[in-house]
């Protein structure tokens, strides 16, 4: 069996709802407690003896003191259960999120998908918090108020035990039968608002050919349908509604009469006949409830089945060597050796890919879109694990890495700069979470956003992202290198935009890449000319393999 | 509150007498399912009075009496629900009759302010709420208050004491539910804000997972997910005070009432105040009783903010309409026969500006019968304000408009359109078949003069050579049919109408030149028995005419 997490989360706080389980117990036994006492009562006032209320009125007031604290503790502790293992859940959720292999937001990396995760754990929240909480209740109460109906009659007990179950499943067959007759008129509005939006679509067709008395005729007539439909759809629902009610009353009578003819035999007296018809409406009150709650219950279990799938998927290698390498002095900066990676078995993108980079190089690398360039990089960061091969890092193989140390070598800016919805400072700062604001000023300098950034109304506060100021491509992109200069990384990974852009934004973004180079070992993918004529050394992607080029001018020979 | 009031007034007005038949219907539903549980409770008292009597013979007779009265009262309802359900839907479609009506009436330059995508997508978003209050909140709001009357009544009957006992705790109950209400919501939204925030944070960081392994600082926004988690869980704990205060409440009232119900049924009882039956019938109804009592107050707050939807939906209705005339208010017209009709349309010296901005002045263009004139000139020059101008769509500031040797002063602006077949830039064709649209050029036409036009049209070969010919579906805004293709069905749909008049308004101006050839050809066949007049700016287009007509920017 695998293990899921959620299951251990509910088990690390086992204590909390087998109390909850308790209290709900001892309350819904106050009420039987109660029920017995007033039967014996009855029975008492019925062979004409005199009733003394102090004699009962106190163990009431006992009863219901009670009562009161067990609802009010089994309530909060159970309320406090369900906050506690979603908390922890989540925290085991994020952490999982962050470390887990880069794969997964590559296969569901559009937005609503991932947000599922969101709904998915609100929704784990709401299972614990409201529908497993019903469940229990109405679980219990059915359990201890049907054990007290078997201690009164046998007979009963199976009467209820049978009847009720049996009921109410008829009534639901039937009712599901009713129910796809009704599917034929389902309540339909769609044609009078699609007419209303035509017409209006076309006004000026219908205006300058008269048609207004035609539209209109046809909204009536479509009225007319949508009230006929209605009628139809209306009787053979309420209908349904009539006959579940009838059927679910049938067991009442049936119980009820039976206890009539217990009563009749001398099985049964008065008082507990009493006891049984008040019992009996708070068993059936239950009862009803538990098909309700299951079905809650299994639509969260797929949300939490989902979520354990995430808790499953694998973890990125080389966590916590905690090897430091406060400047390494290696030549060779980045190797990769026979390196074989595909997303799948299947499907591979690069194949013995091999090549080297020196420290202080500047290298690009030129090739088809979707040829792989980009998993390059990725690969580099150490966001996906090769099948075969070795990649090293400093002379060191990758996997012996501390995985946040190894990160801390590289600078990324990426095609697509991502930018969290919050103002360009703390976007920048992300580089460097302690730089001071001149650092940040001087940063922005340096990638030449500076000057855009005062010019915005709210300047290094602005709001962005999402929901925030729009951005160009370009204006991401500096921001991105801001973000990589405060970082201060020995090697910058670039990722240029393929889209256009405008000449003297480029202008900007070459001097800001220049600047940044200067004394890192840089990894450029180009998508322009001007970018790899800086370059000292080309390497092109192509057929899963990265085959040196060289420089410039031999690459230009090999293109003409 | 006064004004809300008269908002739920007009918006149940808007129903007619045929609310009166809705209120009963809601009342019919009241009644028919409180009786049902009444009988319920009869049936438990029945039960118990014959067991106490002995009196067994009695058991049948009561039983099939009560089961007897059950079917009636859930025959009630269920008549009563399919009026009310129907009713609903009624004043539904009937609320979208008045919003095409006024889409109908609506002038022009309202379409030209508002985006009609946007326009229909809000009032089809408010009249779905403003349906609503119809199809279920003011019956979820007012099916409580009379279902506790229904109960109460017999209740009552039962034994006024230990009903108004239960009454008592019940008011009791409700008020602890308002007090702990407000509390309750307010401690709710700082925790769904939080929460919001979690989720925020929680989309940023899977979003943006790149950058948030890449940067040492991607580890403390996960650290900042956990802590807002654990300040949920912390800040939960209020609201886990409050909610089980109140699931105290409701609870260990329920068990109050149940044995103090108990103790005071049994002295009632030795008094000789009420029966044991009775006892049993109250204690039965009292759980439906009690549900719906504390549901009074519960929905009264959702209907009012579901008025505010209504009232959007009269704000438009009361949008001013276009005038039936934009010059004089005349009965009827009549053309003059005797009128001097060489000119088929005549402008002379009209002035015409939108808002502040003059877009004609002292414009003249004349066309005779029979002719072929182009209209052509910079864009912005007014050339498409003229064509709107001559379909009566403003009103213009001076000058004449004369159509047939009659003043448009003198007409109403659907006869001014009789006289124009319009073929729009965007050919707009509506739901339904070609044949469909073809025919609203002129509604009382036979299938062969449908198929006549769209052979004028050079429509005809392609229809044929569709699947199912003139009943293809022309999908939505006709995009199963290519540019030229739903603009030659818009161009048979003109020639069907018959009029005198053909408008053409940089019809082809969207097309490739193979369309553009067809559609050329088409109106190449009509020249000499139509009039035709056409913006136009291609020089293709522009060479077929008799007269050319340049316009300068004013």
């Amino acid at each position: 069996m695998r293990k899921n997490v959620f299951l251990k989360n509910m088990l690390h706080y086992w204590y909390m709802p087998l109390c909850g389980i308790l209290l709900t117990s001892l309350l819904n036994f106050a009420v039987v407690r109660g029920n017995e006492v007033i039967s014996s009562v009855i029975d008492q006032l019925l062979a004409g003896q005199e009733i003394v209320f102090g004699s009962f009125l106190g163990e009431f007031a006992v009863l219901t003191v009670t009562g009161f604290a067990a609802a009010f503790v089994a309530a909060a502790v159970s309320g406090k259960y369900g906050v506690l293992v979603s908390a922890r859940y989540r925290q085991q959720v994020i952490q999982k999120l962050y470390r887990m292999e880069y794969q997964y937001f590559d296969e569901h990396n559009s937005a609503s998908v991932i947000n599922k995760v969101n709904a998915d754990l609100n929704e784990a929240e709401r299972f614990l918090g409201e529908t497993l909480v019903m469940l229990a209740a109405d679980a219990v109460a059915v359990v201890i108020y049907a054990n007290y109906v078997r201690r009164l009659n046998a007979g009963l007990f199976l009467m209820v035990l049978v009847c009720y179950p049996l009921v109410l499943w008829i009534a639901n067959r039937l009712v599901r039968k009713i129910h796809s007759l009704t599917m034929t008129y389902r309540e339909k509005s769609d044609a009078i608002t699609s007419i209303a939006q035509d017409a209006l679509n076309g006004i000026m067709v219908v205006r300058s050919f008269g048609l207004e008395d035609y539209f209109q005729d046809k909204m009536h007539t479509a009225t007319l349908a949508l009230v006929d439909n209605e009628e139809k759809r209306a009787r053979v629902s309420n209908t349904a509604v009539l006959i579940r009610k009838l059927i679910q009353w049938i067991p009442n009578i049936l119980c009820a009469v039976y206890a009539v003819v217990l009563v009749m035999h001398g099985k049964l007296s008065v008082g507990e006949l009493l006891a049984f018809i008040l019992v009996l409406s708070k068993l059936v009150e239950s009862f009803m409830g538990l098909p309700f709650q299951m079905v809650d219950a299994a639509g969260s279990i797929v949300s939490i089945q989902r979520v354990e799938e995430i808790l499953r998927t694998r973890e990125e290698g080389g966590i916590s060597q905690g090897q430091s390498v406060s400047q390494p002095e290696e030549e060779i900066v980045l190797a990769f050796d026979n390196l074989t990676f595909g997303y799948s078995e299947a499907q591979t993108v690069l194949e013995h890919a091999q090549f080297e980079v020196h420290r202080g190089e500047n290298v690009a690398f030129v090739g088809e879109s979707g040829g792989g360039k980009s998993t390059i990089f990725h690969l580099l960061c150490g966001f996906y694990r090769a099948q075969k091969g070795t990649y090293q890092l400093y002379g060191r193989d990758f996997a012996q890495w501390d995985i946040d140390k190894a990160r801390e070598q590289f600078a990324l800016v990426s095609q697509n700069v991502f930018l969290f919805p919050a103002s360009i400072e703390e976007n920048i700062r992300y580089g460097r979470w302690d730089a001071s604001g001149e650092e940040v000023v001087a940063a922005c300098k340096e990638a030449e956003i500076h000057d855009f950034i005062e010019s915005l109304p709210m300047k290094y506060q602005t709001i962005v992202g999402e929901r925030g100021a729009m951005l160009s491509g370009g204006q991401r992109q500096r921001i991105a290198i801001a973000r990589a200069i405060l970082k201060n990384a020995p090697i910058l990974l670039l990722d240029e935009p393929t889209s256009a852009i405008d000449e003297g934004t480029e202008k900007e973004i070459q001097r800001a890449i220049a600047r940044v180079r200067q004394g890192r070992t840089c990894l450029t993918i180009a998508h322009r000319l001007s970018t790899i004529q800086d370059a000292d050394w080309i390497f092109e992607v192509k057929n899963k393999k990265i085959e040196e080029v060289g420089t410039y001018e031999q690459y230009m020979e090999t293109i003409l | 509150m006064n004004s809300t009031w008269k908002l739920f007034c007009r918006t149940m007005r808007v129903m007619g007498k045929r609310r009166f038949l809705y209120y009963g219907a809601i009342l019919g539903m009241s009644i028919g399912m409180g009786m049902f549980s009444v009988l319920s409770s009869l049936m438990m008292k029945g039960v118990v009075d014959i067991s106490q009597s002995g009196n067994y013979q009695r058991l049948i007779v009561t039983v099939v009496w009560i089961v007897a009265a059950g079917v009636v009262s859930l025959i009630v309802y269920r008549r009563a629900a399919v009026v009310y359900n129907v009713e609903a839907k009624r004043v539904y479609g009937n609320l979208y009759e008045k919003i095409l009506n006024l889409e109908m009436d609506l002038p022009y330059a309202y379409y030209e302010k508002h985006h009609s995508g946007e326009m229909m997508s809000k009032v089809s978003y408010d009249l779905g709420r403003m349906g609503d209050i119809y199809g279920s909140r003011f019956r979820r709001m007012i099916m409580p208050f009379l279902e506790v009357i229904v109960y109460l009544v017999p209740m009552l009957v039962l034994s006024p004491q230990l009903t108004l006992c239960l009454v008592g705790v019940n008011v009791v109950m409700l008020l602890l539910n308002m007090v702990l209400a407000e509390p309750f919501r307010r401690v709710s939204r700082e925790l769904s804000g939080i929460n919001s925030s979690m989720t925020r944070k929680l989309s940023d960081i899977l979003q943006g997972m790149e950058q948030v392994r890449m940067f040492a600082h991607g580890r403390e926004t996960v650290q900042e997910y956990i802590q807002l988690s654990q300040k949920y869980a912390k800040k939960s704990n209020r609201k886990i005070l409050i909610a089980s205060g109140l699931e105290s409440g409701n609870r260990g009232f329920d068990l109050l009432c149940s044995l103090v119900f108990l103790a005071l049924g049994v002295f009632f009882v030795q008094r000789g105040y009420t029966t044991l039956g009775a006892l049993a019938a109250i204690y039965t109804l009292y759980g439906s009783f009690s549900f719906q009592f504390l549901q009074m107050n519960r929905y009264i707050p959702e209907l009012v903010a579901y008025l505010a939807y209504a009232q959007n939906i009269f704000d438009l209705l009361e949008e001013k309409r276009e005038e039936k005339n934009w010059y004089v208010q005349k009965e009827c017209f009549q053309a003059d026969n005797d009128a001097d009709d060489t000119w088929m349309a005549a402008m002379d010296n009209v002035s015409f500006s939108y808002g502040d901005k003059v877009v004609l002045q002292n414009y003249s263009m004349r066309v005779q019968r029979g002719e072929c004139v182009a209209l052509t000139g910079p864009s912005g020059c007014g050339k498409t304000t003229v064509s709107k101008l001559l379909l009566g769509l403003y009103p213009i500031d001076g000058g004449t408009i004369t159509i047939v040797g009659n003043s448009v002063k003198n007409m109403s602006n659907r006869d001014l359109r009789v006289f124009f077949a319009y073929v729009p830039q965007e050919p707009y064709l509506f739901e339904g078949s070609i044949l469909e649209n073809i025919r609203m050029g002129r509604l009382s036409a036979s299938t062969d003069e449908i198929v006549e036009a769209a052979k004028v049209a050079n429509a005809h070969t392609f229809i044929m050579n569709l699947e199912n010919g003139y009943d293809t579906p022309v999908g939505e805004r006709g995009n199963r049919l290519s540019g030229g293709q739903r603009q030659r069905i818009a161009i048979a749909r003109a020639i069907l109408k018959g009029a005198p008049i053909l408008l053409m308004d940089e019809a082809t101006s969207a097309l490739d030149n193979e369309s553009e050839r067809l559609v050329n050809d088409a109106l190449r066949r009509l020249r000499g028995n139509k009039t035709i007049i056409m913006i136009a700016h291609r020089t293709s287009t522009i060479q077929m005419a008799d007269r050319v007509c340049s316009m300068n920017t004013t």
